[in-house]
């Protein structure tokens, strides 16, 4: 990308898009069409109506993509919402991700609430925060955790309804697992730790299979 | 044409790899999209691929993946053009075509020094076709122009070349991979050639020099 031109939207605005090394939303901006740039950066709220490719993209608030995301680096502090598939190298986020389709990365680090359709990636650590949900999930390495609970959440726990932190499963695959307050269909994996809090309906490991005294499994075997 | 499947459970005994690889190999594009079926079963949904091209890829992978890194297998296995050109003299001397298919396809090309990966694939598949010995080099010539004039129209989506023969008459056909197609009675089905599997083959033969 030889381009050096700089889309910057600072205040309420709007764009095409187009090929430009530097995109930056600042305060309000929406960009009608697909971008390709070097780096991007939504700083407010923004949103891209095409879709997205970028070296490097972080979302500081709210972003809203309508169609596939392309990125090596990718940092969100804030809600993120993508229609399309994502696809990238290194993701961290923290706060709310929605994707539509598929999410292809090496390393998927996040700390909040997911909403994905397949999630495929070479290391997944989630610290769940809320109710999240995902249908599928593929790696070499999935740890998921609970975020360490509050103050807050022992009161609300006292109410029963669809408070908690949990994540719901389709199917859940990988080399290693190792889960926490998670209820799914089906695991399958090569060393599978069960920790506390969890519900599957049934488990298929190759080495190893550990399960938390509190955790609930319909069924376990070994192939 | 109802293809064997085979689920992921026992694609995974059967070949010794892990869950991990195989996710792997399919976020690096070895494994393509369309080969993950996905069915409902007694224990959920499950995924089934197509047992035989599976098989194989997996084999192949398997294989080279200690000379050559995924993203250069990905290169190899994915139906884009490579880009590249080549000296048809080279092409002949390391015997990945014939001479004969050579000076047909010579006609069509001209005399360029330089073939792109397109008119070379051209000429493979060419001189495959004539080396199974089911085409005539007459029906060759209608060959090139054909896939010449329409390859490109499939950009990278998988296709098939098959070549029908009625009362002795031929024509040729390029048509979207996995599709059914049925013909009247008295139609001959001579050949179908799989192109993506010609790729493979012939990005593997200009990588070995």
């Amino acid at each position: 990308m030889e381009t050096t031109r700089k889309l910057i939207i600072t205040g309420i605005g709007k764009s095409y898009g187009g090929d430009v090394h530097t995109a930056k939303i600042e305060g309000l901006g929406k960009i009608e069409g697909d971008i390709h740039c070097y780096e991007f950066q939504i700083n407010g709220r923004g949103e891209v109506q095409g879709s997205l490719r970028a070296a490097t993209a972080s979302v500081n608030g709210m972003g809203n993509i309508r169609g596939d995301v392309r990125a090596n680096k990718f940092n969100l502090e804030g809600k993120l919402t993508i229609d399309g598939n994502l696809t990238g190298e290194q993701l961290r986020m923290n706060g709310m991700v929605t994707v539509k389709g598929n999410c292809e990365t090496e390393t998927f680090e996040a700390n909040g609430r997911m909403d994905i359709g397949m999630l495929n990636a070479g290391q997944i650590k989630l610290t769940l925060q809320g109710s999240s949900h995902i249908n599928e999930i593929g790696g070499e390495e999935i740890q998921i955790r609970k975020q360490p609970g509050s103050i807050l959440e022992k009161w609300l726990k006292s109410v029963p309804g669809p408070f908690g932190n949990k994540l719901n499963a389709g199917i859940i695959e990988g080399d290693n697992i190792y889960l926490e307050h998670t209820i799914a269909d089906v695991v399958r994996g090569g060393d599978v730790k069960i920790g506390p809090g969890c519900t599957i309906g049934s488990v298929e490991y190759k080495q190893s299979l550990d399960v938390h005294g509190s955790s609930k499994i319909i069924k376990s075997a070994k192939r | 044409m109802e293809e064997e499947l085979i689920s992921k459970k026992d694609l995974l005994e059967l070949t010794g790899i892990s869950y991990g690889q195989l996710y792997r190999w399919k976020r690096k594009n070895l494994l393509p999209e369309e080969w993950f079926i996905r069915k409902s079963a007694f224990t959920g949904q499950e995924t089934f691929f197509p047992k035989q091209k599976i098989l194989d890829r997996i084999d192949k992978i398997v294989h080279m993946k200690d000379d050559l890194s995924l993203d250069e297998l990905a290169d190899m296995f994915s139906p884009a053009s490579q880009a590249i050109s080549i000296p048809m003299k080279q092409l002949i001397e390391r015997n990945i075509v014939s001479l004969n298919a050579a000076k047909a396809a010579e006609a069509f090309i001209g005399q360029s020094e330089l073939y792109t990966f397109e008119q070379t694939l051209c000429v493979y598949i060419l001189d495959y076709c004539l080396q199974r010995g089911e085409i005539s080099l007459d029906e060759g010539k209608t060959l090139i122009p054909t896939f010449l004039e329409h390859y490109k129209k499939f950009k990278e989506q998988q296709c098939e070349l098959i070549l029908l023969r009625k009362m002795g008459v031929s024509v040729f056909l390029l048509v979207p991979a996995g599709g059914e197609i049925h013909f009247e009675s008295g139609v001959k089905i001579i050949l179908r050639v799989d192109v993506p599997g010609m790729i493979e083959q012939l990005k593997l033969k200009l990588m070995a020099i």
